[in-house]
């Protein structure tokens, strides 16, 4: 399958293998009384896939497809059910707390709310003082000098160190939870819907933020969005879910030049043009996702599939490489490429 | 509409003017703190103390009523108005809809509010506005609670009873920021087509330039408690000409776009406590000058229909 392919890939930073994460949900007092089993939540589903140095990967999909799920397991602060997760070819959910808190480091982490990620107590300065202290990471004498550095970093003025994260706006706060994450010197940046918060005048200036970073420093990151257009902006390669799994991944440009999975194709039209003269009359797909609590048999976007046939509600299909750098999760879309 | 807060008053809206036709989509459109979500709900008289309207006149008609003036309307009166002429949809349809109550009682305490008719009757009518919006098995979900529905469903349930008393304008707000992009997709096109249909008007209330350019005839861009511009939705995207619409456009990011800069207007919107002297875009503005930061921009006609608060020509 896909993973002799992904293997091929020599230079990965990040390595996600067959990872899988479940929630049990919560019991009702009766349920729990009568010893019933909690219903299981699957949210990420058998998901393997690389990070290569210097790129950015943008993993899209609606709520519920398990991206954040996915992203946590990265960042360890879920511990996930099955599979591996391969960073600079070591195995981080083996690793002891000791190793990990070295390792994370050198994993971070940028939040979507800008107003809950940051502590209202701390001015801006203690609270990358801290981060900088914790890890050790730079001598307590060259402190100040590195939070003024960091801060320019991202586009703010020195003297913010002195503030309380209440006298900023969306769009700074988001720039100081920036700057606490490259405070790290980390390798792999995990941005977690880092502009859904923004309007769209400061998510621009947010976005060219993070693109410069990356090239300047040169990150790898991974890029969680619910939208479209963003991740289309930023992303090189596209990893598309939906319940949990993968259904479609590639280069950017494959991805919106070549779109094959019938969800892939239903989330870009789906989105709103900014142009009056693409309107559209009659939505891209009917119907609401399923509940994840009970995931249809077979291909999962079956019920809602548009090409769907009598094989896809029986057969899982596999993410298979349909052309170069390109991966699809559908049979419908393999048997169109025999012909 | 001014907001009366303890120290200093925030003018939400100021001197905000417009005219939405019969059987037209106007959109306003602008970012957080702009004033599009106050304007909306001054049309229903729902500003809540301290805020308070101090100043203009908000005109209603339509075959039978004419030019009536809502806000020195008698309570009363208004009543007549509210939900059965002008009706509204929320952005949040997980907090707009009571929890414990049944989705069928929502609608038919809406429906029972002027219908002489039995409860039998009623309730066959709900049904069919449950149809009317997409609501599969409505016999069934009648019976439901709002935590049985998904988002996109409830939204639906919203759309019903709004229209259950076949208003000639319906306020969207937000309808669909709190939804996902396919169910989103789904609820655009439903309010298309029931407008289209129906024949009423909508004001649709948004921050996203994409639903706008898919949705609405006529657009003002709202900033700062302003309108900066307004033009036939053609015609805004096709030749913007305030800056801050332009700067707008230019922040979407977009197929050209991928993989290079963005062109974002500089700084973020101001605080609404201490507007900026003149033009109230000018400290964001690249083609900023001395005149612009200098006494205070009306609307003016830069081509048929066509209006912009900019006293230059960007283009």
């Amino acid at each position: 399958m896909s993973g002799k392919a992904l293997d091929s890939y020599g230079d990965a930073v990040l390595r996600v293998q067959s990872v899988t994460k479940t929630f049990e949900l919560p019991l009702g007092l009766v349920p729990a009384i009568l010893r019933r089993k909690p219903e299981v939540v699957t949210a990420v589903d058998d998901v393997s896939l690389h990070v290569s140095k210097g790129e950015i990967l943008g993993i899209v999909g609606e709520s519920g497809c398990g991206k954040t799920t996915l992203l946590r397991c990265i960042a360890r602060l879920y511990d996930p059910d099955s599979g591996q997760i391969l960073f600079d070819g070591k195995d981080i959910l083996k690793m002891r707390s000791g190793e990990m808190r070295s390792e994370r480091r050198r994993i971070q982490m940028i939040f979507q709310d800008p107003y809950s990620s940051l502590n209202p107590r701390f001015r801006v300065g203690r609270m990358l003082d801290e981060v900088l202290s914790v890890h050790n990471v730079c001598p307590p004498n060259q402190r100040g000098e590195r939070v003024a550095q960091l801060l320019e970093m991202v586009g703010m003025h020195a003297d913010a160190a002195h503030r309380l994260p209440s006298q900023f706006s969306g769009g700074q706060r988001q720039r100081i939870g920036i700057a606490r994450a490259l405070a790290m010197e980390p390798t792999l940046l995990l941005a977690d819907e880092p502009v859904s918060a923004l309007d769209v005048s400061v998510q621009a200036q947010v976005i060219n933020l993070l693109m410069d970073l990356q090239s300047q420093l040169s990150l790898t990151m991974i890029f969680v969005s619910h939208d479209l257009r963003v991740v289309r902006h930023i992303s090189h390669r596209i990893v598309v879910m939906y319940l949990g799994k993968i259904m479609e991944m590639g280069t950017t440009s494959l991805i919106f030049s070549n779109p094959r999975h019938p969800y892939t194709k239903v989330l870009l039209a789906a989105a709103p043009q900014a142009d009056p003269t693409l309107r559209t009359e009659v939505a891209a797909i009917q119907g609401d996702p399923p509940s994840p609590i009970h995931i249809p048999p077979g291909c999962r976007f079956h019920p809602r599939c548009p090409s769907a046939s009598q094989s896809c509600q029986a057969e899982i299909p596999i993410l298979k490489e349909v052309e170069s750098g390109h991966f699809v999760a559908c049979s419908m879309a393999e048997a169109s490429m025999g012909n | 509409m001014h907001f009366v807060a303890p120290q200093v008053i925030v003018k939400a809206v100021d001197g905000v003017s417009f005219s939405i036709r019969s059987r037209e989509t106007f959109g306003l459109v602008g970012e957080s703190g702009s004033g599009k979500t106050v304007t909306c709900r001054s049309i229903l008289r729902l500003i809540h103390p301290p805020g308070e309207i101090v100043a203009g006149s908000i005109r209603y008609q339509n075959r039978e009523l004419q030019n009536r003036e809502l806000l020195t309307m008698p309570g009363s009166d208004f009543d007549r108005i509210r939900g059965r002429e002008i009706s509204m949809i929320f952005q949040d349809p997980m907090t707009a809809l009571n929890p414990v109550l049944r989705i069928g009682n929502q609608i038919l305490e809406t429906l029972s509010k002027d219908d002489k008719a039995s409860r039998q009757e009623r309730t066959e009518r709900a049904i069919q506005l449950m149809k009317m919006v997409g609501i599969p098995a409505p016999e069934r979900r009648l019976r439901e609670f709002p935590h049985q529905f998904s988002g996109g469903m409830r939204q639906r349930v919203m759309i019903a009873i709004a229209l259950s008393r076949g208003p000639h304008l319906l306020l969207a707000d937000e309808p669909t920021t709190a939804i996902d992009v396919t169910i989103q997709d789904q609820i655009l096109k439903l309010l298309m087509r029931l407008q289209r249909e129906l024949g009423m008007s909508m004001l649709f209330v948004t921050h996203d330039l994409g639903i706008v350019a898919q949705t609405c005839d006529t657009v003002a861009v709202m900033y700062a408690g302003r309108i900066v511009e307004q033009a036939a939705t053609m015609t805004l995207f096709k030749a913007p000409h305030h800056p801050y619409t332009l700067g707008l456009i230019a922040s979407v990011p977009s197929a050209r776009s991928a993989g290079e800069r963005l062109q974002p207007i500089p700084g973020s919107p101001p605080n609404l406590a201490h507007v900026p002297e003149g033009c109230r875009f000018h400290p964001r503005c690249a083609y900023a000058s001395d005149e612009c930061r200098q006494g205070e921009f009306p609307l003016r006609e830069i081509s048929p229909e066509h209006l912009s608060a900019c006293i230059k020509d960007v283009r």
